[in-house]
C-alpha cells in the first residue's frame, strides 16, 4: 500500500524543498490564451495530477492511461484506486445482453449518458443467474453444471468459485452476492427450492452460503414449506437474506408473492424462514428485489385486484422493519412508453438508481432514488431484430479497486 | 472593487496612514518572488491553510512571505478568497467561479499550484474540477495536445492497455 493516503499534506517548508522549479509565466497569461505554452508535467506534481484526474468518469480513466507514462502509473496506483471510488460517487451502470448466447452487450454511464459496447470478462449470459454488489458481479450457470464466476466487469478481472452444492436437483436456484467495504471479502448465497415428491404444495428449500476467506460452501438444514416456494429473486442487504417466494398453490390466488428472511451471520438453527413471513403491499404480478442503500427496495408489478395476472402499474417499495413504505409509483406516460408491457419485467438497482426494462425492448428507464426522478437513459445503439427478441440486464457499480 | 493592492510605494509604508476600521484584523502578505505587497483581512487571508496555521502559531509578524507564488497569482486568489468569505449563497459562489475560473490552461495551472502551496482547499477544488472538465471525454491524442504531453508509450504497452479494458466501442 502506498505511504500516504491523503491529498494534500505538505507543510510550508517541505513544498520549498520538494517542489520542482516554477517556470516564470510573462504577464499574458492571465488573458484568455487558448494554447498552453509549457507542458504541463514539467508543473505538476504527482498528487495534483492525482487530483485531477479522479474527478474524471470511469470511462475516461482508460483513455488517460493511455496518455503517457508517467499519466498510466498514476492511474494503476493503489493510491489512485482507493481515492478514486471513495472520493467520488459513481453511479450504477446497467448492462443490457445483446445476445442470449453471448457474454455481449452494452453498458450504460448514466452519468455520461452514454452507452458503450461491452463484452463481460468471463462467461455469462442472459440465461444465466446473476447478481450483483459493490463492484463485483456473480454469474452462475442455470444448468446442472452450476459453474458460479465472480468478476469485476470494469477492471475484468475474474475468479472462478467452488462449485455451489445442490445445483442437479433443484427446481428454482437465486443468487445473491454481498461485498463487505471494508475488508472487500465476500458471501455468495445460492437459495435452492425443490419440491417434494408427491406433494404440490410443499417445497425443501435449502440456504448455501459461500465465504470468500475460507472460499468454502456452508449448507443449512433443509426446511419443508407449504404452499410456498422459493424462486430466482433474492438480494443480500445488511447481513439479511431475503428471498421472494411464490405461491406453490391452494392459497388466495391474490396472495401469489412473500417475503422470507434469513440472517446469514447469527448461525441460528433451522426453522427460520417461514417465521419470518412478509408479506406483499398489495397483489403483484412480479417482484424484483435489490439492495439500495443497505435497504431491502423492491420493484413489484402492480396486479389488478380481481385479475392479478394482468399488470396496471410499477411501484417501488422499501422495506422498513416488517411494513413496507411505498416510495414511487411509475407514472403512467412512462408506463406507456413501453408499449407492450407483459406482467414480468427486468430491474435491477443500487446506490442511488433503479433501473426498469422490459422484457420486449431496449428502452431503460431510470428512478433516481434521493431526487425521486423518472428518466429515460439514452436511447439503446440495439435494435429488435426479430419479434420475439428478448433483452435483459443487471446493474453494477463501476469499482476499480474491488477485485474476486 | 476595492484593490488592496500596494506596490512597493515608499508613502505608503505604514498601515497606520490607511484609514481602516479597527475592529478588523489586517495581514500583509508579500510575493517573495517579485516584491508585491497585499494587505488584506485575516479572515480572508486565513483562506489558506498555511497561512492560517502560521497565524494561529503566533509566527505571522508584520508581513509574511510569501515564496512560490507571484503577483498576479497571489492577486487572483486574494480575490477569490474575498469572495468566499463575502459571499454565502451557493448559486452566487458557483456563477463567481464559472467566470473567475474563465482563464487559459497557463493560468489554471499557475493557480491551481498555487492553491495547492497554500492549501486552500475551496479553490483547489475548483480548479482541478474544472481541469478535469477540459480533459473528461476526450481521446489520450486530444489530451496529449491540448497539454502537450509527448506519448512515451509504446505501441505494445498501448495495445496492451486497449486489451485490458472492457470497451469494445468508444461512443
Amino acid at each position: 500500500m502506498e505511504g500516504e493516503t491523503s491529498w494534500v499534506s505538505h507543510s510550508f517548508h517541505d513544498n520549498v524543498r520538494d517542489m520542482a522549479e516554477v517556470k516564470s509565466f510573462s504577464e499574458r497569461s492571465y488573458e484568455v490564451s487558448t494554447e498552453l505554452t509549457v507542458p504541463i508535467d514539467l508543473i505538476l506534481p504527482d498528487d495534483l495530477l492525482e487530483r485531477i484526474l479522479a474527478y474524471l468518469p470511469i470511462a475516461s480513466i482508460f483513455r488517460v492511461g493511455c496518455v503517457c507514462k508517467r499519466w498510466n502509473e498514476v492511474v494503476s496506483s493503489r493510491r489512485f484506486l482507493w481515492n478514486f471510488t471513495h472520493v467520488r460517487v459513481h453511479r450504477p451502470w446497467y448492462f443490457m445482453f445483446t445476445s442470449s448466447d453471448e457474454p455481449v452487450g452494452y453498458a450504460y454511464d448514466p452519468i455520461l449518458r452514454k452507452w458503450y459496447g461491452f463484452e463481460l470478462p468471463c462467461s455469462g449470459t442472459s440465461s444465466w443467474f446473476i447478481a450483483s454488489s459493490c463492484g463485483l458481479v456473480c454469474f452462475m450457470d442455470n444448468d446442472s453444471r452450476g459453474e458460479l464466476y465472480a468478476c469485476n466487469p470494469i477492471t475484468r478481472h475474474y475468479r472462478k468459485l467452488e462449485k455451489p452444492p445442490g445445483s442437479k436437483f433443484s427446481d428454482y436456484s437465486a443468487l445473491a452476492i454481498s461485498v463487505n467495504k471494508v475488508s472487500h471479502s465476500y458471501s455468495v448465497s445460492v437459495v435452492r427450492s425443490k419440491q417434494v415428491p408427491g406433494n404440490f404444495l410443499q417445497y425443501e428449500v435449502s440456504v448455501h452460503v459461500y465465504d470468500s476467506g475460507t472460499m468454502l460452501w456452508a449448507t443449512t438444514s433443509p426446511e419443508i414449506l407449504t404452499g410456498w416456494r422459493g424462486g430466482e429473486e433474492s438480494v443480500i442487504c445488511d447481513g439479511v437474506l431475503y428471498l421472494l417466494v411464490y405461491s406453490s398453490g391452494g392459497g388466495n390466488p391474490e396472495n401469489r408473492h412473500g417475503l422470507l428472511t434469513y440472517s446469514l451471520f447469527s448461525h441460528l438453527s433451522h426453522g427460520l424462514l417461514m417465521k419470518n413471513f412478509i408479506p406483499m403491499p398489495c397483489p403483484l404480478t412480479c417482484g424484483r428485489l435489490m439492495n439500495v442503500k443497505e435497504k431491502l427496495v423492491m420493484v413489484g408489478g402492480i396486479g389488478k385486484q380481481d385479475r392479478p395476472g394482468i399488470i396496471k402499474g410499477i411501484g417501488i417499495w422499501v422495506l422498513s422493519g416488517k411494513e413496507w413504505q411505498e416510495i414511487g409509483r411509475m407514472p403512467h406516460k412512462f408506463f406507456q412508453g413501453f408499449g407492450e408491457f407483459d406482467d414480468v419485467f427486468a430491474s435491477s438497482g443500487t446506490g442511488d438508481l433503479i433501473y426498469i426494462q422490459s422484457y420486449g425492448a431496449p428502452a431503460l428507464l431510470s428512478f433516481d432514488f434521493n431526487q425521486k426522478q423518472w428518466k429515460w437513459s439514452q436511447k439503446c445503439p440495439v435494435t429488435k431484430r426479430f419479434p420475439l427478441q428478448l433483452f435483459t440486464g443487471f446493474c453494477f457499480e463501476p469499482r476499480l479497486e474491488i477485485a474476486p | 472593487m476595492k484593490k488592496l493592492k500596494f506596490i512597493g510605494n515608499p508613502l505608503l509604508q505604514s498601515r497606520e496612514k490607511i484609514n481602516m476600521s479597527s475592529d478588523k484584523k489586517w495581514l500583509t502578505l508579500k510575493t517573495t518572488e517579485d516584491n508585491e505587497e497585499f494587505v488584506v483581512e485575516e479572515s480572508v487571508a486565513i483562506m489558506s491553510n498555511v497561512i492560517k496555521n502560521m497565524v494561529e502559531d503566533g509566527c505571522a509578524s508584520s508581513v509574511i512571505p510569501v515564496p512560490r507564488v507571484k503577483g498576479n497569482a497571489m492577486g487572483k486568489i486574494i480575490e477569490f478568497c474575498k469572495k468566499h468569505t463575502e459571499e454565502s449563497d451557493e448559486k452566487v459562489l458557483k456563477e463567481f467561479d464559472a467566470e473567475f475560473l474563465n482563464l487559459g490552461p497557463d493560468a489554471l495551472y499557475d493557480l491551481m499550484v498555487s492553491a495547492n502551496f497554500l492549501e486552500i482547499k475551496v479553490l483547489l477544488d475548483s480548479v482541478t474540477t474544472k481541469v478535469a472538465d477540459m480533459i473528461k471525454g476526450k481521446s489520450s491524442e486530444e489530451i496529449r495536445n491540448i497539454l502537450k504531453i509527448e506519448n512515451d508509450l509504446s505501441a505494445e504497452e498501448i495495445e496492451e492497455s486497449r486489451r485490458e479494458n472492457c470497451w469494445t466501442r468508444q461512443e
